[in-house]
This record gives C-alpha cells, sequence and structure tokens, in this order.
C-alpha cells in the first residue's frame, strides 16, 4: 500500500485520460486499487513499481472502456462519452486545447502520448503498451501528426 | 504547439486534490471495494448457476408430475446436477477471480490477447459441459428401467428437453458472451499497427 500511496498520481492519470466523469473515474480509481492489491504477486520487481502499476492501471482501463462500449452497445444509442470532451479541471488554455486534442484519439494512442508526456523512454512505453520500440516511434510520429493538425486551426483561431 | 511545450503544459496543470490520499484511506477504500467485489462476484455465480441450474429445476418438475415412483432415479439425477454445477463454478471462478488477477500486471497488448483467448476457451468448455452433462442426462434416463417404464409421451418430452437445451447451448453463450468477445477483438485490432 506504501508503493501505491507513492504512485497514487499513476492512477490518477490513467482514470483523467480516459474518463471525463468524476464518478466514473473514481470507480475507475477504486477498480485500479483493487486490481493492483489482488495482483500483487504477479510483480516480480523485474521492473520499476511505477511501470507495473502503469500496466495494471491501463489494463484495468481499457476493461472498463470495454464493458462500456458492450453496455453501450445493447442500448444502441448514446454517443459515447471520454472520447472528446473536455474535463473541466483543464484551466489553462493550452492544457484545455491539449486535452481536448488527446481526447479523439484511440485508447492505444492515448495511452502512449500520455507516457510520451510523462518522459517514460520508448524502451518503457514499449513494455506498458505491449508494442515494440519501433512500433512506438512509428505511433508517437502519427500521433503527433495529429495533435498538431488538430491543435493548429485552434492556434489560428486564438491568434486571431 | 510543440510536444516539448505539451509536456510543460501537462506539467504545469494543478494537480487534483483527489491525489491526496493517505495511507489509511486508501486501505479503507480497497477494502470497500473488495467487499463490493466479492458481492458482485457472488452475484454473478448465483445468475450463473441459476441458468445451469434450471436444467435440473426442469427435470425435478417432470420427476415430480410423472407421479411415477422415480425415487432412485431422482437421486442419480441430483447427483449428477451438483457434479456438474461444481465444474462449472469452478471453471468460472478460476477465470473471473484468478485469472483476471494473474493477468493484470502484463503488457496491455498481451493481457488483451490472453484475456481473449481465455475468454474464448472458457466459452468452449462451457460448451462441451453442455453437451456433456446433456449426453449423462440422457444416458441415465435411458438406462434407468423406472424411466424406461414410463409413457412414450413423457419419454419423447424430455428427449426433446435436451435436444432443445444442446441446441440452445450456442445462441445462448453468443447472446450472453459474444459482445464481451468482440469487444475484446476490437480493442486488440486498435492495438495492432496500421
Amino acid at each position: 500500500m506504501e508503493d501505491v500511496f507513492r504512485h497514487q498520481g499513476i492512477i490518477h492519470k490513467i482514470a483523467r485520460l480516459y474518463f471525463d466523469d468524476p464518478t466514473e473515474r473514481e470507480d475507475v480509481f477504486q477498480d485500479i486499487l483493487l486490481n493492483a492489491w489482488r495482483s500483487y504477486d504477479s510483480f516480480a520487481g523485474a521492473s520499476a513499481f511505477s511501470t507495473w502499476l502503469y500496466k495494471v492501471a491501463l489494463n484495468t482501463a481499457l476493461f472498463r472502456l470495454r464493458a462500456r462500449r458492450v453496455a453501450r452497445r445493447k442500448l444502441d444509442a448514446l454517443p459515447e462519452a471520454g472520447t472528446s470532451v473536455v474535463s473541466t479541471e483543464a484551466r489553462d488554455d493550452a492544457v484545455l486545447g491539449l486535452r481536448s486534442a488527446i481526447g479523439v484519439l484511440d485508447d492505444l494512442e492515448k495511452s502512449v502520448i500520455l507516457l510520451h508526456l510523462e518522459a517514460k523512454s520508448y524502451r518503457e512505453i514499449a513494455e506498458i503498451t505491449g508494442l515494440t520500440e519501433g512500433h512506438v516511434g512509428v505511433k508517437l510520429n502519427r500521433i503527433k501528426q495529429k495533435l498538431k493538425a488538430r491543435m493548429a486551426p485552434q492556434e489560428e483561431s486564438d491568434g486571431d | 504547439m510543440e510536444i516539448e511545450d505539451m509536456k510543460k503544459a501537462i506539467e504545469s496543470e494543478d494537480t487534483p486534490v483527489e491525489t491526496s490520499r493517505s495511507v489509511d484511506e486508501l486501505d479503507r477504500i480497497l477494502r470497500a471495494r473488495a467487499r463490493l467485489f466479492r458481492r458482485g462476484t457472488a452475484r454473478r455465480f448465483v445468475l450463473e448457476l441459476a441458468g445451469a441450474g434450471l436444467i435440473y429445476l426442469l427435470v425435478l418438475c417432470f420427476v415430480i408430475l410423472s407421479g411415477q415412483p422415480l425415487a432412485s432415479f431422482h437421486v442419480k439425477l441430483l447427483a449428477i446436477s451438483v457434479a456438474g454445477l461444481a465444474v462449472l463454478a469452478a471453471a468460472f471462478g478460476r477465470f473471473f477471480v484468478l485469472t483476471r488477477a494473474e493477468i493484470m500486471g502484463l503488457p496491455a497488448r498481451e493481457h488483451l490477447d490472453r484475456m481473449l483467448r481465455r475468454q474464448k476457451r472458457l466459452l468452449r468448455f462451457y460448451s462441451v459441459w453442455a453437451y456433456a452433462f446433456s449426453l449423462i442426462f440422457a444416458i441415465v434416463f435411458w438406462d434407468d428401467h423406472s424411466f424406461r417404464a414410463l409413457s412414450s409421451a413423457w419419454k419423447a418430452g424430455t428427449t426433446l428437453y435436451l435436444l432443445a437445451v444442446i441446441l440452445m447451448t450456442k445462441p445462448y453463450l453468443n447472446l450472453i458472451y459474444g459482445r464481451q468477445i468482440r469487444a475484446l477483438e476490437e480493442q486488440l485490432r486498435s492495438w495492432d499497427i496500421k
């Protein structure tokens, strides 16, 4: 629990990345906490605890996203939340614009850009996502292009 | 905005208040969540077993309604049903409680891949289980002299019922688990480099 306490920011970052609704974020925070506790035996110490916690957090978030999509298909309506809505916590315009642009990325792209922004190396990103280091590089280039393209019109309109 | 500016922008964002939870608070949250998880898992088990137990209940109704002296037959039926449900409960318990915890710390792509394979394996097991127990029921029915002594209508009805169970197994599994598997496949596809 001490380890989780020190790295709880990771859980919040993943929750914020994929979920906009505060209630759902809290739910996913608790799910990640529970999964980290239940699967702690699988932490062999081969990598840093933070890397392992990123994996647990990401897998839990993906599980929840999947469950939500299945439930939504059952309802067969409603647009998907959490993909384009901007967090109200982001106060600064730059962050707001960035979060908005990240919001439209797919699940994998979101996790790759978050880890990159967290200054993780290609090797660490590959270890967490399961991609190869080469694929991480390819993905990141595409994501950067997407983000630039998406943020450019916003910056132009801001400059007017 | 360049990527370095993005990093700075993210770093400059205020840290949310909820990140400052104490160890005690995290421990309390964990205990409450674990309780909720146990309750949810128990409810899921009950639902799964209720579906499978329905087969036994219908057969029990048949035994009672037939008005025949089928006591020994009933005991055999009960023994098979209990054994069958125990096997099913163990398989589901292993999948929902142990498997998920075992693979939670894997890299995301590997996690999705393993989850999909295990979910498919569980469904195959469920199908085989349903077919095997329908077959065992049929053998026990036709091997029992008191059952054979029943009228043709009862025997035909029972055979049709077992046939219906076999035929309905696949559509039932698709209905309950098909969407989950498709969602997993979709998520896994998005992990591939295009």
